[in-house]
């Protein structure tokens, strides 16, 4: 793995890429500021509600999202490399239906609260509950509609054997691994935090 | 650059006509926060959806003329997006080729946004013009202004968007303006779309008064808005180099 890493020089990324990277990254810190801001007007409130969530589905979708993650380099590290297209494909596939999985677990869960009568008006915890998990299920959709317009021109490139170029797959990977760091901080602070 | 580009080229007259609506589109950015926010007091601060209907009735009985001239100033320059966004649909045809369909989807969220902005100005000056009415009623046409401003994203996500695309799918070289102009029309689409969540809270971040409904769309779309301005600023007068060469 690491001799295959030293062979393939990285995957040159446009720079206005970091734009989009480090403008979510900011505004998502911003939120998580504004909840710990509110989550001390009133801990024992968030304490409660937090602790009704279900942290095993919590978990099941970190697990889901570093996994997708993984599926995500391989391809990227597998595109570079000779006749490695196709095996960029299968793994891009992979990380899509990753994705996939991630939105069922979620509307799953949103179900499950939705039955029990909790919603978005429900207290504060829960707006943020909602509005957070759902803004980034939001930016996770359109993380998906990239990885799958990142696949189909791979598929597109190996029928007609032209090389395709990099852009899409530098912006989609970028997005989809910062999706991933997002929930990564999302996922303690709603769930885990007492 | 395309052929289309050559055939038509920039010549003074028409040089000085974008010129001209582009500081169009500057300036009505300008009235919108000054006249409306500042003039018309609707941001300093703005009044929380949970304010009573009394409050929001001595909210308008306290801004006297003063507040009807700040949204006569607004409803006034709102229409200056138009020329400047036509500018920008110009420059986006150049980016996508013969056929374009951004810029014409540009043009039409510039169109519907002005539109439900007046809209939104309207139902304010409404709620000005009758002062001394049923408190409740002052309040159904504040609530009615703050909803109409705030919550309908798809117009403003589109137009965002749509530039964006065009901007990432310029071929030429060079491009027509930089590519992270329209990594950053990206950005400001996914951030100017959680306003229709405004439709739930009466107080919060999320309500039309809050940080993440109201002042962070807001301030993306004055960033966005100007720098466009800029960048078509660069390519009409880089245009109009290359026609005087």
């Amino acid at each position: 793995m690491s001799s295959a890493n030293a062979r393939t020089p990285p995957l040159p990324v446009e720079s206005g890429i970091w734009v989009v990277v480090f403008g979510e990254l900011s505004i998502f810190t911003l939120f998580f500021s504004v909840f710990l801001y509110y989550r001390a007007l009133s801990p024992e409130l968030f304490a409660a509600s937090s602790a009704t969530l279900d942290q095993g589905l919590g978990a099941l979708n970190t697990v889901i999202l570093l996994t997708s993650s993984w599926f995500v380099a391989s391809a990227v590290t597998a595109i570079q490399q000779a006749g490695g297209r196709e095996r960029a494909l299968r793994y891009f596939s992979c990380a899509l239906a990753c994705g996939a999985a991630f939105v069922l677990v979620k509307v799953f869960e949103y179900g499950g609260a939705l039955r029990d009568g909790v919603n978005v008006l429900t207290d504060e915890f829960f707006m943020f509950y909602f509005m957070l998990t759902g803004i980034h299920l939001m930016h996770l959709l359109v993380g998906m509609a990239l990885l799958g317009a990142t696949a189909l021109q791979l598929r597109g490139s190996l029928a007609t054997g032209n090389a395709a170029s990099n852009t899409l797959v530098g912006f989609s990977s970028c997005f989809w691994h910062m999706l991933d760091i997002v929930w990564i901080v999302l996922f303690p602070l709603l769930y885990l935090l007492q | 650059m395309s052929t289309q580009d050559s055939a038509i080229s920039l010549d003074l007259r028409s040089y000085r006509n974008h010129h001209i609506a582009i500081w169009c589109g500057i300036i009505s950015t300008i009235g919108l926060p000054l006249g409306w926010g500042v003039i018309a007091s609707f941001l300093l601060p703005p009044l929380s959806p949970s304010a009573t209907p009394q409050e929001v009735a001595a909210f308008v009985a306290e801004g006297g003329v003063l507040q009807k001239f700040g949204l006569m100033i607004t409803l006034a320059s709102v229409g200056g997006l138009l020329p400047m966004s036509a500018v920008l649909g110009d420059q986006m045809r150049r980016m996508e080729g013969a056929r374009p369909v951004w810029a014409q989807t540009q043009l039409a969220c510039a169109t519907l946004t002005v539109w439900l902005l007046s809209a939104a100005l309207v139902f304010f000056a409404a709620a000005t013009f009758r002062a001394d009415r049923d408190p409740q009623l002052i309040q159904l046409l504040h609530d009615l202004g703050w909803l109409t401003f705030i919550t309908p994203v798809s117009m403003i996500v589109l137009w965002m968007g749509a530039v964006g695309a065009a901007i990432l799918s310029d071929c030429g070289e060079p491009p027509v303006m930089p590519r992270w102009v329209g990594y950053l029309s990206f950005w400001a689409a996914l951030l100017s779309a959680p306003g229709f969540a405004a439709i739930l809270f009466h107080s919060g971040p999320f309500a039309w008064s809050g940080l993440l409904a109201l002042w962070i769309p807001l301030a993306i779309f004055l960033v966005w808005w100007i720098t466009l301005a800029v960048y078509l600023l660069r390519a009409i007068r880089d245009e109009a180099a290359a026609a005087i060469a």
